[in-house]
């Protein structure tokens, strides 16, 4: 990868602001689905990213630079919630005492995670951009004469 | 504060040209056919330059694209310039020839 | 009836190497601006040309030699200040913009040099 590696950066940023928006999507679309006692509930699950830097021996270039800038890589755990209770006692998933349990998942932290998620989407859409822009400019080098 | 230095192409047309200008203000006064001599030289190291920044475009290491262009557009005025002197000489001999003894 | 002087395109090369390490490096930090712990990039090119800004006021930048010119840094940020990204947006779309402009007036003095060697042609 040359002058294109550049790309790759603003691609992995943007599949990781995805799986964000989509994880809380889910976690939103779950949060009042209860379980039968006994059965598993949903778990809320939460991103976790990390940048990876390869190590260097030398720098090459640019395409070192993106690299190691750290592609930011993501993974999907469940998160620490304690499900929330609600007393209920006809509902067909109560347990023993009358509790019905629903992930938990907390919806303006949620709604907070989309929105933030979709401006950071947005901004490595605009990086993707402008470096394409300048790529086509540094084409037109010498194209008036 | 760790400071990372990345190096620019190393070898490129400009250092070249460094030596086309100190010949080109050297001509006056100076030998031509050498001067012109040197210029055909610098040219054919331009053009070569030009050529391997595209082979390194299509083989996916050219670093970036400003680069090759400039070696590119570098090569291709030093190549106007030889040709419009060869013109330019051509017509000076045709228009000596046509003079009357 | 040289070509551009190559100290001045030695130094618009410097300009534009830093204008895509620059890119790059606003590519990195957005792309990490949710990653804990991250360090932001920085590129640092004008802060250090020093003496060459008082050569090209003095008029006397082509009597330097072109490898001289100091070259684009790349600095990480040991900061505790995360990517903030409405700046990075900002300042990404001003670099973009520097780039282009660079590589505009390199063309229009190409194309003035190469006007100059063809005048003259019937």
């Amino acid at each position: 990868m040359d002058y294109r590696a550049v790309f790759n950066v603003s691609a992995a940023g943007m599949d990781v602001e995805k799986l964000r928006l989509d994880t809380a999507a889910l976690n939103l679309a779950n949060m009042d689905t209860s379980a039968a006692p006994g059965t598993a509930p949903f778990k809320p699950l939460r991103v976790v990213s990390q940048a990876v830097v390869p190590s260097f021996q030398h720098w090459m270039g640019v395409e070192d630079l993106a690299r190691a800038g750290g592609l930011p890589h993501a993974a999907v755990v469940e998160a620490d919630a304690a499900p929330r209770i609600v007393h209920d006692p006809a509902d067909p998933h109560a347990d023993a005492n009358g509790d019905v349990r629903y992930p938990g998942v907390n919806h303006t932290a949620e709604m907070l995670t989309v929105m933030t998620a979709l401006r950071a989407y947005e901004a490595n859409v605009a990086a993707l951009g402008a470096a394409k822009s300048m790529a086509s400019h540094a084409l037109e080098i010498g194209g008036q004469s | 504060m760790n400071d990372f230095i990345l190096p620019t192409a190393p070898i490129d047309a400009t250092g070249d040209a460094a030596g086309v200008q100190a010949q080109a203000a050297a001509a006056p006064g100076g030998n031509f056919a050498a001067w012109f001599d040197h210029q055909l030289g610098a040219l054919d190291t331009q053009m070569a330059s030009a050529e391997k920044g595209v082979q390194q475009l299509a083989a996916g290491d050219a670093a970036s694209l400003h680069d090759v262009m400039i070696r590119m557009e570098e090569a291709k005025l030093a190549f106007h310039l030889a040709v419009q002197v060869r013109s330019r000489l051509l017509d000076a001999y045709q228009e000596v020839m046509r003079m009357q003894v | 009836m040289s070509l551009i002087d190559p100290v001045t395109l030695s130094l618009v090369k410097s300009a534009l190497d830093a204008g895509v390490m620059r890119q790059a490096a606003h590519a990195a930090n957005i792309a990490n601006a949710g990653t804990p712990g991250f360090q932001p990039f920085a590129v640092t090119f004008e802060e250090n040309l020093g003496d060459v800004r008082s050569a090209i006021a003095d008029g006397t930048l082509s009597s330097l030699d072109a490898r001289d010119l100091p070259a684009a840094r790349l600095a990480v940020q040991h900061g505790t200040q995360p990517v903030q990204l409405d700046a990075e947006v900002a300042a990404m779309s001003a670099d973009a913009l520097h780039f282009q402009a660079l590589t505009h007036v390199l063309s229009q003095q190409y194309a003035l040099v190469s006007l100059a060697m063809s005048s003259g042609d019937r």
